[in-house]
């Protein structure tokens, strides 16, 4: 390494007293720095390139800084190591538990209190700061009198089941069982609240021994008890010994209070107990092992059985829904009265008179208000009456024009024809073209588009086919199945597509055909007619033959009776 | 009396009173392969040691020494045995060892030096050294181990009533402790999966259990066990290993010193330590087993169908579907290697399928009866069928075995295979620990809830009643 020594040589200058210099420095480095002359956090060789003089850098003595203590303004709260007893138990055993000291006070006191912030227990078997002390303090002689009486958070836990109670009498006069002797009863009960009524337990536990046999085995391991009592009677099972409790505790219930005076709840629950069915109960476990041993092609098939019912229970509220939906669109109730009324040539000529009333009290611009409410096609011409001022008097009667040419249109039934009615008075007036010329359409465009005009127009819904239906139908069945014959012999189908012109085809045929129907019928009645007259005639020749012209007068006069009571009807 | 009485009717504590409080006990959950302990209310056992443990008979001491502990028993020592004092089925055997080692258990981690003073004892009691009156005298006055800590201990649920008793009497009176229980392994499991009923299936060392619980309480007569675990499949990879052509050597890492890579299948190049003497068999085979555990964490696999592994689609075999997946290699301590196709779904499945089971003369093939499926069917068969819908649908699986690679996935599908009808659910904790550890955390549970310090039977009630008031009180 190259001491101060070496640079001095290199840079030629003289070795003096450096050495004697740096010796004592380097000594009292070594000493400890005690004195602080010698900069710290420097390598002894590179202190010695210094020299004597200060180093050309300053060589700034950095102390590691930490952060500061943090400040906390409470005194961390001090636990202890101290014992407790268990109020659940008998024996007064004592564990020691750490809880929250409480202030100002010592071990014993208030323990309840400081246990209820046991969340944030340190680890029991760790050793507080200050809980080594006071383990010193509590460990020996302290324990045996400063024990807390204070109740134990946890001892509510220790829950004790209500067995029946009974005497020897009670248990003579009531609860003799020829399955069951006392003693086995006992043990049962025992059990019972041992198990806290859990019965799988207990069933899986029960090995009841009488005394005689209990004593011999008494040191056998458990594979001796299960062999010992596979030998005797069989094995009691879980129901065998739930229904000898439940009936012992029916009886118990029933010795205290009588059933006649039990409340609902008391009764209800005597009722459950007395009612166990043990073969019941065993016959639902055999169920609920076979539901367990099915197979995947079983499950399988469930399912599929099941989703398919699913299915179709689903699908039957729809459908049913969708029925009734359409159901209620044809009988749907007939619109209101209000606009009903006006159905017929009378009422309406009424309805033009009253209006005509009302036009002439009334101003004359209010008139066009019952125009519209007469009908929207004679809007068109109140607009253009209103159109032309000046002219009130005539523009008045061209209105009453359009109305009556509007009545005798409603009579007539079209829309277009009111307006070709409303046309012919125009030009008298010099009324200007009416303004929807796309109302007036040519039969065969009418045929195209599908518009077609009506004399009168019923309320509600109806269904072609069901006028079909009702053509097809007459007054009597006769009648009816003969028009059915008809049609079936001309070949038309029971259902054809009803459109309109089907319709009225049809309509026309089935007229002609219920013609035809009425013809043969007075065809037939004359034919016989005729038959019955040539008869008679016969009859009569052969009377003349005899002679007698009184007769024949009467016979002709019976005939004109009878012709007339009968005539020949046509409709 | 009968006023207010209600059969069948429990009301569930409000959602913030399930407040723990701990009280510094301490749960021990001894297992075939392993001892776990720790404070309870923590998640995880501070204290893991081997059950295995080392017997040391030096020639120039009088007394064999116990060896506990994993930094104790795996060094070669001349006249090193390796013991377990449990039996296959779990249960104690050698109650004095047991207790030293559970002792070594709490005190090695948990309650600190004053267990070693007692060690220190033993191992003068084991000695020459008549017993010294005066240390008895000494040790009552003294501080026991657990003088402090309430103990749960957990236990399987075939536990004969003798080794109970044996328990708290060691608790008790040797420890000192003031407070004991005694949880059954499979309630204690279900619990640390946070459900009251459940079936579980414990897939442990030696034994595979399955326990029906219901409502906190496990079903005796439905817990089936056999012995197809975790020793069984280290088993089935020996005599794989053993069958193959060539046979694929198991070398233990103590044995070797260095090693160099050699080419997969090709013999291994290494050098090996001189000890001067043969370790005993029982350290060799301990030994092997850890290199085994290795090979089951990274190679072996649960076949994961469709269909077992014996018997594919059409009648063809598995087999040649499973060769065409990609393998695992594996190398052993000494650098042998090879990748490993068919062999590694062969070594587990036999734990499904009795017929795949890989036999030997001297090892039969295990019973149909014994396989996990039927192990799981056979425990539902005991149980009402009320019950038995509510258990499909809470099956926890847990147990270090079940960490197989794909054996939750296999068993729900065997499951779903064996019960079509009601709803299989299954649920295997994610986490190792959580799954290795089950019983534990659930004891640690329990042990830290509020509620439960009622349940504890306290050193008056022993001396009241005896030993034998464990039978009453942890059933």
């Amino acid at each position: 390494m190259a001491s101060s020594k070496d640079v001095r040589d290199i840079m030629g200058l003289e070795a003096g007293a450096a050495p004697a210099a740096t010796a004592p420095n380097k000594k009292k480095g070594g000493g400890g720095g005690g004195l602080g002359r010698r900069p710290t956090g420097m390598n002894r060789e590179l202190l010695a390139l210094h020299g004597e003089r200060a180093p050309p850098v300053a060589v700034v003595d950095v102390q590691k800084t930490y952060l500061a203590k943090p400040q906390r303004h409470f005194r961390p709260s001090p636990w202890e190591w101290s014992p407790f007893i268990n109020p659940a138990r008998k024996d007064g055993l004592v564990l020691k538990h750490w809880v929250r000291k409480p202030h100002g006070k010592s071990v014993g006191g208030e323990v309840s209190q400081a246990v209820d912030g046991q969340g944030d227990t340190p680890m029991a078997g760790a050793e507080g700061e200050d809980g080594g002390q006071n383990k010193e303090g509590t460990n020996g002689d302290v324990v045996e009198h400063q024990i807390p009486l204070a109740e134990y958070p946890y001892a509510k836990y220790n829950v004790e089941i209500d067995a029946p109670a009974f005497s020897d009498e009670e248990y003579d006069l009531y609860m003799r069982s020829n399955d069951w002797s006392r003693e086995e009863t006992d043990y049962l009960i025992g059990l019972v609240k041992e198990y806290y009524q859990r019965w799988p337990v207990i069933a899986d536990r029960y090995d009841f021994q009488s005394q005689n046999t209990k004593a011999e085995s008494q040191d056998g391991t458990l594979e001796d008890k299960m062999a010992l009592q596979k030998a005797g009677a069989p094995p009691r099972t879980a129901d065998d010994l739930k229904a000898r409790y439940y009936n012992i505790c029916a009886r118990v219930m029933e010795l205290h209070t009588p059933v006649s005076e039990m409340d609902p709840a008391e009764f209800a629950l005597h009722e459950m107990l007395a009612k166990f069915n043990p073969a019941q109960e065993r016959q639902r476990k055999e169920v609920a092992e076979q539901l367990l041993n099915r197979t995947r092609e079983e499950i399988k098939e469930e399912e599929l059985l099941l989703a398919e019912l699913q299915r179709i229970t689903t699908n039957q509220t729809r459908f049913e829904a969708e029925r009734a939906e359409v159901r209620a669109r044809l009988e749907a109730p007939r619109a209101a009265p209000g606009s009903n009324q006006y159905d017929s040539s009378t009422a309406l000529a009424m309805l033009f008179n009253q209006l005509f009333q009302a036009d002439r009290s009334k101003k004359r611009g209010r008139l066009s208000l019952p125009a519209d409410a007469l009908g929207g096609h004679s809007a068109a011409a109140a607009t253009a009456a209103a159109g032309g001022p000046g002219q009130t008097p005539t523009s008045a009667e061209a209105h009453r024009n359009s109305l009556l040419g509007s009545g005798g249109s409603a009579r007539k039934g079209s829309l277009v024809h009111g307006s070709a009615a409303h046309q012919q008075h125009g030009p008298g007036h010099h009324q200007p073209a009416p303004k929807e010329p796309s109302r007036t359409l040519a039969p065969r465009a009418a045929a195209r588009f599908g518009v077609s005009t009506h004399e009168r127009l019923s309320s509600g819904v109806t269904f072609r086919t069901d006028r079909l239906q009702k053509l097809r139908q007459a007054k009597s069945a006769i009648q009816t199945q003969k028009i059915a014959t008809a049609l079936a012999e001309l070949g038309i189908p029971d259902f054809v597509l009803p459109t309109t012109r089907v319709c009225e085809a049809y309509a026309a045929l089935v007229g002609k055909i219920t013609k035809m129907l009425d013809l043969r019928k007075v065809l037939e009645k004359q034919t016989n007619e005729l038959k019955v007259l040539r008869a008679e005639r016969g009859i009569v020749m052969a009377e003349k033959e005899e002679g007698e012209g009184k007769e024949e007068k009467e016979d002709a006069r019976k005939r004109m009776t009878r012709l007339l009571r009968n005539p020949p009807i046509l409709r | 009396m009968a006023q207010g009485f209600t059969p069948g009717q429990t009301q569930a504590p409000l959602a913030n009173d399930y407040a723990g409080d701990e009280v510094a006990a301490i749960v021990l959950d001894p297992g075939y392969s392993t001892i776990r302990a720790g404070f309870a209310g923590e998640d995880t056992p501070k204290s893991v040691v081997p059950t295995h443990y080392g017997v040391y008979e030096p020639s120039d001491s009088a007394g064999p020494e116990l060896l506990f502990g994993e930094n104790a028993i795996h060094n070669p020592k001349k006249g090193l045995e390796i013991r377990n004092p449990l039996n296959n089925e779990g249960i104690v055997e050698d109650a004095d060892t047991t207790a030293k080692l559970w002792e070594y258990a709490i005190t090695s981690r948990l309650t600190g030096s004053t267990g070693s003073a007692r060690a220190i004892r033993d191992g003068e009691k084991n000695g020459e050294g008549d017993p010294d009156v005066d240390m008895d005298e000494a040790e009552d006055t003294a501080e026991k181990p657990l003088a402090d800590s309430p103990l749960m201990m957990t236990e399987p649920g075939w536990n004969s009533p003798k080794a109970r008793e044996k328990a708290i009497e060691i608790a008790i009176e040797e420890w000192g402790t003031p407070a004991f229980w005694l949880g059954r392994q499979g309630t204690l499991a279900a619990f640390s999966a946070g459900k009251s009923t459940a079936l579980v299936v414990d897939l442990g060392a030696s034994t595979t259990s399955v326990t029906p619980v219901y409502d906190g309480q496990m079903l005796k007569k439905g817990i089936m066990r056999s012995p197809l675990a975790g020793n069984f499949v280290s088993d089935q990879i020996r005599l794989l290993f053993a069958q193959s052509q060539p046979p694929v050597p198991l070398t233990p890492h103590y044995i070797v010193k260095s090693k160099t890579a050699v080419d997969a299948g090709t013999p291994a190049q290494a050098i090996y330590h001189e000890f001067g003497f043969e370790p005993s068999a029982s350290f060799r085979r301990f030994e092997e087993e850890r290199v085994l555990t290795e090979f089951k964490e990274s190679v072996v696999q649960v076949w994961h169908g469709p269909g077992r592994f014996m018997g594919g689609p059409q009648g063809a075999s598995n087999e040649e579907i499973a060769k065409g997946l990609q393998g695992r290699p594996f190398e052993m301590p000494d650098g042998w290697n090879q990748v490993f196709t068919a062999e590694r779904f062969k070594a587990a499945e036999g734990l499904f399928d009795h017929k795949a089971a890989v036999t030997a003369p001297d090892q039969p093939p295990p019973r149909p009866d014994q396989t996990l499926p039927q192990l799981i069917n056979a425990s539902l068969q005991t149980t009402d069928a009320d019950v038995r819908t509510q258990l499909l649908t809470n099956v926890v699986v847990v147990g270090g075995s079940s960490l197989l690679y794909g054996l939750t996935d296999r068993l729900n599908a065997e499951l779903t295979q064996m019960y079509t009808g009601p709803r299989v659910r299954l649920q295997a904790p994610g986490s190792t620990i959580e799954r290795k550890f089950a019983s534990w955390l659930g004891g640690s549970i329990l042990a830290s809830l509020g509620s439960f310090h009622q349940m504890w039977v306290s050193r008056k009630e022993y001396e009241e009643h005896g030993p034998n008031i464990v039978e009453k009180r942890c059933r």
